[in-house]
């Protein structure tokens, strides 16, 4: 029983930080939910349907985490710190240029953890997991169309997010002018290769 | 024209989800793609869902701590310990339970239930099958009348007759009362006013005898 204890932690351990983690942002957090989960697993041992392990884990995950953001609703919220500076740059113009896939990540998962649940549950399951919507649906208790439908408003909302629209154009308009001073590099360079040739 | 490039837009625009997650047929995907292709402004927002899309593939899987997972472990063993020593019959018989059939699972219960209201209920029977909270307990037998309660040995007989006597006398004024009040009141509130209202249009019709009605109050 222990060594099949120990194997569901190595199985799910980090499937279930990430959630955690994803959902919070923050490590602290995180590390106590996977405890918490953890130590139901090996108090519910017994009377847990094995098959559905993946299932029962994650329920147990999510609701911890919904209680978590319940608790910690009335407190000043207490994020890592790695995601804030890029945040915070994608406001101000003058390092518009330093905008790069760091900040456009990072504003993501901002936008990740600002969206209510079941929004940011599925879309952390299914589009950064990639669990399937089987497992999904058990986890959550809901039909699979209902998944689909949270998972779509999610990406919808997502998408929705005025800065991380505001990185994409950004980061899109830089790249193109990348291309263009490219283009005409190659032309300046191009006789100076003759040249060493 | 160009409403229906707009409109063209929004139903290639909702099907960015499906097409990103492989759901679209091939006929669905070509069209999808012949349209991103061609309108710019789609290309531009499928692009910007495209990285979306890549962008959440690309977070990467965290991991916890091993202190925090062997806190964990250490945590869960000690629960263990202290369930073997106080709950282990109860886990038992939970476990006996889950793995008999429905019928047995459900019998049980309901005969333990049963079992323990037979048992419970004669300490719930009601306080008045119980002998009276009484010093001395002394019955008496009156002239005529013998009472179905005990009586306290504080009161001679002599008084209680004559208690019960002016208890009598008490209830019949009280009915007399009771009744009297019912005749006034009926005569005031029912009697009364219909009378007055019967009078009233007798003497209504005996006034004017000379309508076409010839009197009658009908």
């Amino acid at each position: 029983m222990l060594e099949q204890y120990q194997q569901a932690i190595a199985q799910y351990r980090q499937r279930i930080y990430s959630f955690a983690h994803y959902s919070l942002r923050a490590r602290e957090d995180a590390e106590d939910i996977t405890q918490e989960v953890f130590i139901k697993l090996w108090q519910h041992w017994q009377r847990i349907d094995h098959s559905k392990l993946n299932a029962w884990l994650m329920r147990v995950a999510h609701n911890a985490v919904i209680d978590h953001v319940r608790k910690r609703k009335n407190h000043v919220e207490n994020t890592d710190d790695y995601a804030e500076p890029d945040v915070q740059a994608a406001s101000d113009e003058e390092v518009g240029q330093k905008l790069d896939d760091e900040a456009f990540k990072a504003q993501l998962m901002h936008c990740i953890h600002s969206l209510d649940d079941p929004f940011r549950s599925i879309i952390i399951m299914r589009d950064i997991q990639g669990q399937s919507y089987a497992d999904i649906q058990h986890s959550l208790d809901m039909s699979e169309s209902q998944v689909k439908v949270y998972l779509h408003r999610g990406r919808r909302k997502l998408r929705g997010n005025d800065k991380l629209r505001q990185l994409f154009d950004l980061k899109t308009d830089r790249s193109e002018q990348a291309r263009e001073s490219n283009k005409v590099a190659m032309k300046v360079v191009k006789p100076t290769r003759d040249k060493q040739r | 024209m160009s409403t229906n490039n707009e409109s063209q837009c929004y139903f290639v625009q909702l099907q960015f989800d499906a097409y990103l997650d492989g759901e679209l047929s091939e006929t669905q995907q070509e069209s999808f793609l012949s349209h991103v292709n061609s309108c710019a402004i789609c290309a531009r927002e499928f692009r910007y869902a495209q990285t979306i899309q890549d962008g959440l593939l690309d977070l990467p899987l965290l991991d916890c701590s091993e202190a925090a997972i062997e806190q964990a472990q250490h945590i869960a063993m000690n629960s263990q310990t202290t369930k073997q020593s106080g709950g282990r019959w109860f886990e038992g018989l939970l476990e006996w339970l889950a793995a008999t059939p429905p019928v047995i699972r459900y019998a049980f219960p309901a005969a333990a239930v049963a079992v323990i209201g037979l048992i419970a209920l004669p300490q719930l029977q009601p306080a008045d099958s119980e002998p009276p909270l009484a010093v001395n307990e002394t019955s008496f037998t009156l002239d005529n009348a013998e009472l179905p309660f005990v009586l306290p040995a504080q009161y001679s007989p002599t008084e209680i007759v004559e208690a019960l006597n002016e208890l009598n006398l008490a209830i019949e004024y009280l009915n007399q009362v009771s009744q009297r009040t019912e005749a006034m009141v009926g005569n005031r509130f029912l009697v009364r006013p219909i009378r007055d209202r019967l009078n009233a249009s007798f003497e209504r019709v005996r006034v004017s005898t000379n309508d076409a009605l010839g009197g009658d109050p009908i």
